[in-house]
């Protein structure tokens, strides 16, 4: 064997052969199911893409060595496995002691994103961590950006935001989060999960839809998007400038008109009290439900925002009608914890007169 | 002025507020130390229990323009900050400074003015100035803001915003007098008549004085325990901010000052932490009515988990 | 430097590592490698620039062109597969220089140089190949690492990272990561177990061409090779006995007058015995004595291998041996890579076969004119000694007075033994060899002329000979009184060779090492490093046993100075950490004292308690007073004068003494 093997060895194309074994191997993406592994490692382990590669290479490379026993192709296969030993090393040094704390947004409402937070830091005496990714440990209807960090110094704390997206109402329970690196070589994604079981409260959607323009247009009153634009800021007219008057008052485009200076006057502002009426049936169709909670937050938040005193009535709780973002929030997490009532029918929502 | 200087003439101050505010050494204690740390005070408390008496004493104390704000809902940020004013007899316009163009402010009831006018108050608390109309106008020095705001009325009131609250060095509650000093209160004539013990200048002096006020890593070390625990508690679901933290330490300095310290010891911090920092975090479930009496006892239970340095 | 101008400078250097690479690769040359290198190095402009030349269209182009070219070259030029694809990699490298811009490009150029590495791999042994991949590994750290940081880095921010982060520190630490992996490297290249059979199959295709092994020697052949200073092969005696070493090469019996050829042709096959040496012939009882030589020898054009005079066992990795009548060994084939073998030798002469007649066959002497000359000289030397061995001192002796060491003797190369003897007088080796064997056989000794190598270099550092070209020699053994006896009747050149440099030992020691524990590695040396851990571990336990022997052994010296040093270093980690624990706390002392005195009496501070709160609520005068002292020194900066410490001690006994 010995004469002859070298060539027949290195004769495969390597190269070519490489590029094969990176195509089939390379593209496969892993799928995104949860698996849940039955012994629970401290560490999980990936390849990426270079990764299979450099094992590829390795492989064939080691094989080539065993056929020819040519030391040298040894030397090289010690290498490349001594760089995956370093890699594992520098990589387990990276996510040391680095543990990540979370501060949510006082309000977080379903489908919009809120500004997390993340505050990193890194409790080694010595060493600093490098380029790695800090993510929310997945969980059914949470949206997150994993936040990535350059470095942080030993003893530094790291402080960045991420946007987090929940899709369902209600007390949403997050189990931790998830630092993954594929510091330093970029071959393998290594990453340790991190229990901090946080619970936060999603407040229903506040978006305006078109249903809730429609009851909005049909509430107590009216066209609540045309003729109240405000609270007290109404124009109401123009009158002559006054000694004493405020410069900002003027009317500039008037006074051009007139030429002489006009200062606008403003409507009284007066507070206007109403109930959102929402009546949660029970409908086989959640997602109507869910629906309906939304509409019932968006229009109390459209009442609430232009200065309305606003309280809410559903079939299991009341509240009374107050103003401002406190009112707002205490009607919000009302509409957060609703369950459909006993009673069947299809969930909606109107607007009446306190 | 070296410090014993200072702590004569703050000792002057204590006292000739006391001889007004009866029985309250603490409210005069904490209220000199926000004049000192260059803050401004929230007072919270229910009427009658001598808020304004407090600000107008501290006014007339120092010698110094006091003016006082009574807001209402119709309040403009105008009738706060000041207006251009057209002058027709030669058609220009004309900048007439509102009340907070004076030393001690006095903001009473400041939640019942709508957001609008309560952020007006903003730029004015932290940057010490007013813009209006792209001109900027210095408030004098030194310059201090005492809000008063009152908790049980809830309806018809903007509760502040907490970038507002967050702008505030502290809050105090005044409270109750105990019966023998309410007996002096009701006996007494109505009118007081107070005497300057400092002057204005001396109070910028003391102010930059205690900016030099020492404080010990372990101190500040502590200080940021604190804040962080703050941002950790189940109890709270918004943790302090770095300005808080910034407001703490230079209210532990000025509190050194005013205890005729030139350095901080951990009673300081520990003292102050509830008035920085309880109006300053939300917490988590709102248990209704007290709010801010929910803040205090977090707050009370952070320091009772931490270990004091020593 | 900005990061773009790194990653030029990066991959310039890697590119060159590549070059070299291929330049080591037989049968690419160099005039390709400076040509493509040279192509490459023009690059650099428009990189500079940060321009992309070679677009992918044009670059998918060119990669068929090399393409088409490495297999002309395959099939039609080279014929070498390693050759033509090393060419192959370095016009591809050469090309891909000129479209530099995404992160793959870089990749590729870096795989690239790696296979031209893996190519080199295969076709060298080169030391020099060791320095190449440590470089390689260096850089490729140091890329990888900035490609890694870099691409996660654009993944998440999408802007080009500040190269603030790749500055010294960041080069030191891949220096240090460097280290640490080729450390791994080694270590795992001599743990990870060879499977294949390790026989040499390093094949080089232009081995040493070395002379004075063929069939016929013509006189004055060995000269050229006289000033060559190639190592040949590397001695090391395992048993150093006085003397110098002759290693015997071919041994010749028939001279006319050119040349000298071998007539006694009987070889015979030795066979390797069960316990793996080839024996040729009985020790004769002296082995305690003998010399033991292990021999690391070049790949050469001859098939001989080189023993000690007397040699009667050798031990290596060949399947069979060809024992000449002369002593001579041959392998069935030229190595054409490098060996490893041991000979086992008598140091003294032993009683041989009787030599054949061959060896006095004086047919040359006697069929010229001048061969009566000879006999006439070589009979007024001997004069009437009866004793063979004086005899041949004699000549010996006579041989190293009268003549001349030169490597240029005046002899028209017709009857250069007679110019020798009688005309010029002047002569090298080779002469003085044939001068005295013929001499010898006129005077009825039976003789022979051996051809092979002196001892050569002494280097200190590996305790070994540095053999080369220019050590070759030739000298005469005789047969007396039934032995073979070596004469060397060549007088020193009086030329002494340059004592080589401190650097060249240094070097030609690691290319040894480098052959024998890299490229020579074998599992059978893997068998004996385990015997030797093994058989280390088992006299350490021994040792434990008996800790009184622990000083004798030098395992159990190294041993006690492990221990010894592990011990200091843990006691002095631990007492800075003590110590630095001290240094943190800046509570002044008497403060902790008044605790520990408290502490006694079951009084404690809460942890969240301050110490004013706690001397408040201790209400002693004591307390308070020193909790006073304790704020003014802790925090306020004062009170290190005598009178306050004083006060301060004083208090303190106070607090002592009191309630007890």
């Amino acid at each position: 064997m010995t004469l002859m093997n070298i060539r027949p060895a290195i004769s495969a194309p390597l190269p070519w052969l490489l590029v094969l074994a990176g195509k089939v191997y390379g593209k496969r993406k892993p799928a995104p199911g949860k698996r849940r592994p039955l012994l629970k490692l401290p560490r999980s382990l990936s390849f990426t893409r270079e990764g299979k590669w450099f094992l590829g290479v390795l492989l064939l490379i080691g094989i080539s060595a065993i056929n020819t026993a040519n030391n040298l192709l040894y030397l090289i296969v010690t290498t490349l496995l001594s760089l995956i030993i370093v890699s594992g090393l520098i990589s387990e040094s990276t996510l040391r002691k680095v543990s990540a704390s979370r501060t949510f947004p006082r309000e977080i409402y379903r489908g919009s994103p809120a500004i997390v937070r993340v505050a990193v830091s890194n409790r080694k005496r010595f060493l600093p961590s490098f380029s790695f990714k800090v993510e929310a440990q997945s969980a059914e209807g949470l949206k997150a950006d994993p936040v990535y960090i350059l470095k942080v110094a030993p003893g530094d704390e790291v402080v960045r935001t991420s946007m987090y997206t929940f899709g369902v109402r209600g007390k949403f329970t997050l189990p931790g989060v998830r630092v993954s690196t594929r510091f330093p070589f970029g071959l393998f994604v290594k990453g340790k999960d991190e229990r901090d079981p946080l619970e936060v409260i999603v407040f229903p959607s506040l978006k305006v839809t078109k249903k809730t323009t429609v009851i909005l247009r049909s509430g107590p009153s009216g066209d609540l998007f045309t003729s109240v634009k405000g609270d007290g800021t109404d124009i109401y007219g123009l009158r002559d400038i006054n000694e004493g008057d405020d410069a900002r008052l003027i009317h500039w485009k008037s006074a051009a008109k007139a030429s002489k200076l006009l200062v606008k006057e403003f409507e009284e502002e007066k507070v206007k009290k109403v109930f959102v009426v929402f009546k949660n049936f029970s409908t086989g169709d959640s997602e109507a439900f869910e629906e309906a909670v939304d509409e019932a937050s968006a229009v109390s938040n459209a009442f609430i925002e232009r200065g309305y005193s606003v309280g809410l009535k559903t079939l299991s709780v009341e509240i009374p009608p107050g103003r401002g973002r406190t009112q707002l929030t205490r009607i919000l997490e009302a509409l957060a914890f609703i369950t459909p009532a006993d009673k069947l029918g299809s969930p909606r929502v109107r607007v009446e007169n306190a | 002025m070296d410090y014993k200087e200072v702590y004569e003439k703050i000792r002057a101050l204590k006292a000739n507020l006391a001889s007004v505010i009866k029985g309250k050494p603490e409210a005069i204690d904490l209220t000199v130390t926000a004049l000192l740390a260059r803050g401004h005070l929230l007072i919270e408390d229910v009427p009658g229990v001598g808020k304004t008496t407090l600000a107008h004493a501290l006014a007339r104390s120092i010698n110094a323009a006091f003016q006082r704000i009574q807001f209402t809902s119709d309040l403009l940020p105008s009738d706060v900050l000041g207006v251009t004013v057209y002058r027709q007899a030669d058609h220009t316009f004309e900048f007439k400074k509102g009340p907070i163009f004076a030393n001690i402010v006095l903001a009473d009831e400041v939640n019942r003015a709508t957001p609008k006018t309560q952020s007006a108050l903003l730029e004015a608390m932290s940057d010490r100035q007013v813009s209006v109309d792209k001109a900027t106008y210095a408030l004098p020095e030194p310059f201090m803001l005492l809000a008063t705001q009152n908790p049980l009325e809830y309806s018809g009131t903007f509760p502040l915003p907490e970038s507002q609250l967050d702008r505030f060095t502290m809050c105090i509650m005044i409270g109750y007098p105990d019966e023998a000093e309410e007996r002096k209160i009701i006996v007494s004539s109505n009118s007081f008549e107070m005497t300057p013990v400092v002057t204005a200048a001396d109070v910028v002096k003391m102010q930059s004085m205690a900016e030099k006020v020492r404080v010990d890593d372990d101190l500040v070390g502590y200080i940021l325990a604190i804040a962080n625990a703050t941002r950790r508690h189940r109890g709270i679901r918004l943790g302090v901010s770095p300005r808080a933290t910034k407001a703490l330490y230079r209210a532990v300095q000025a509190h050194a000052l005013t205890s005729g310290r030139d350095y901080c010891i951990a009673d300081d911090i520990k003292r102050l932490s509830v008035p920085a920092f309880a109006h300053r975090i939300i917490p988590a479930e709102r248990s209704g009515g007290d709010g801010s009496g929910q803040a205090r006892s977090i707050i009370e239970d952070i320091l009772s988990g931490l270990s004091v340095p020593v | 430097m900005k990061l773009s101008s790194y990653t030029i400078l990066i991959t310039y250097f890697i590119a060159s590592l590549g070059y070299l690479s291929v330049y080591l690769v037989d049968g690419v040359g160099a005039p390709f490698v400076a040509a493509t290198g040279a192509l490459a190095a023009s690059s650099l402009y428009f990189n500079l620039k940060g321009r992309k030349v070679v677009h992918d269209l044009l670059w998918n182009i060119l990669a068929a062109a090399v393409l088409a070219f490495f297999l002309t070259d395959y099939f039609v030029l080279s014929g070498s597969l390693i050759t033509a694809a090393s060419r192959m990699l370095t016009l591809l490298l050469s090309l891909k220089l000129f479209g530099l811009g995404r992160n793959s490009d870089y990749l590729l150029v870096f795989s690239l140089v790696f296979f031209q590495i893996l190519a080199a791999a295969a076709s060298t042994v080169s030391l020099f190949f060791f320095l190449l991949l440590a470089l390689f590994v260096l850089s490729g750290i140091w890329a990888m690492i900035m490609f890694t940081v870099r691409k996660d880095w654009q993944d998440s921010s999408r802007k080009e990272l500040p190269a603030v982060e790749f500055g010294w520190p960041f080069f030191i630490s891949v220096i240090v990561v460097s280290f640490v992996s080729i450390a791994v490297t080694l270590l795992l290249f001599f743990i990870i177990p060879r499977m294949g059979l390790g026989l040499m199959d390093r094949k080089t295709d232009n081995p040493l061409k070395v002379t004075g092994f063929s069939d016929r020697i013509d006189l004055g052949s060995i000269a050229p090779f006289k000033t060559d200073s190639t190592v040949i092969m590397r001695v090391e005696a395992l048993n150093r006995r006085p003397g110098l070493i002759y290693l015997r090469g071919s041994a010749f019996d028939h001279y006319d007058g050119v040349s000298w050829s071998k007539k006694v042709k009987k070889d015979a096959l030795v066979k390797r015995s069960p316990d793996g040496r080839f024996y040729l012939k009985a020790p004769g009882g002296m082995e305690s004595r003998s010399l033991a030589l292990k021999i690391l020898l070049e790949p050469i054009d001859t098939d001989y291998i080189f023993t000690s005079t007397g040699a009667y066992a050798v031990e290596g990795n060949f399947s069979n041996l060809w024992a000449e009548a002369s002593g001579a060994l041959r392998l069935p084939a030229p190595p054409y890579s490098t060996i490893e073998y041991r000979v086992w030798s008598n140091p003294a002469p032993l009683n041989d076969a009787p030599a054949s007649p061959q060896y006095l066959d004086t047919s040359y002497i006697d069929g010229t004119p001048e061969g009566v000359k000879i006999r006439e000289l070589a009979g007024s030397i001997v004069g009437d000694e009866k004793d063979g061995l004086k005899k041949a001192r004699a000549v010996e002796a006579y041989l190293r007075k009268n003549f001349r060491y030169t490597l240029n003797p005046k002899t028209d190369g017709k009857k250069p033994l007679e110019d020798f003897l009688f005309r010029s007088k002047e002569g090298f080796c080779e002469h003085y060899a044939t001068a005295m064997a013929v001499m010898l056989r006129a005077a009825g000794i039976p003789s022979r002329v051996v051809n092979g190598y002196l001892q050569g270099q002494w280097s200190d550092l590996g305790g070994y000979f540095i053999v080369r070209q220019s050590d070759a020699h030739s000298w005469v053994e005789a047969n007396i009184g039934g032995a073979w006896v070596t004469f060397d009747p060549t007088p020193p050149s009086g030329v002494t060779p340059a004592k080589p440099s401190r650097l060249f030992l240094y070097l030609d020691y690691m290319r040894l090492k480098w052959d024998r524990y890299i490229i020579q590695f074998s599992l059978a040396d893997q068998g004996r490093l385990a015997q030797n851990i093994e058989g280390r571990a088992s006299g350490l336990l021994a040792i434990l046993k008996k800790p009184t022997g622990l000083f004798r052994s030098s395992t159990g010296r190294v041993v006690v100075i492990i221990v010894l040093s592990a011990a200091a270093v843990s006691v002095i980690l631990s007492l800075r950490r003590i110590a630095g624990a001290k240094r943190r706390s800046k509570t002044p002392d008497f403060y902790i004292e008044m605790t520990r005195i408290l502490k006694k009496r079951g009084i404690q501070r809460r942890p969240d308690e301050t110490p004013l709160e706690f001397a408040l609520r201790l209400n002693n005068r004591e307390v308070s007073f020193i909790t006073g002292a304790y704020h003014e020194q802790r925090y306020g900066g004062a009170g290190t004068d005598k009178d306050f410490m004083e006060e301060v001690k004083k208090t303190l006994e106070g607090l002592k003494n009191t309630r007890r």
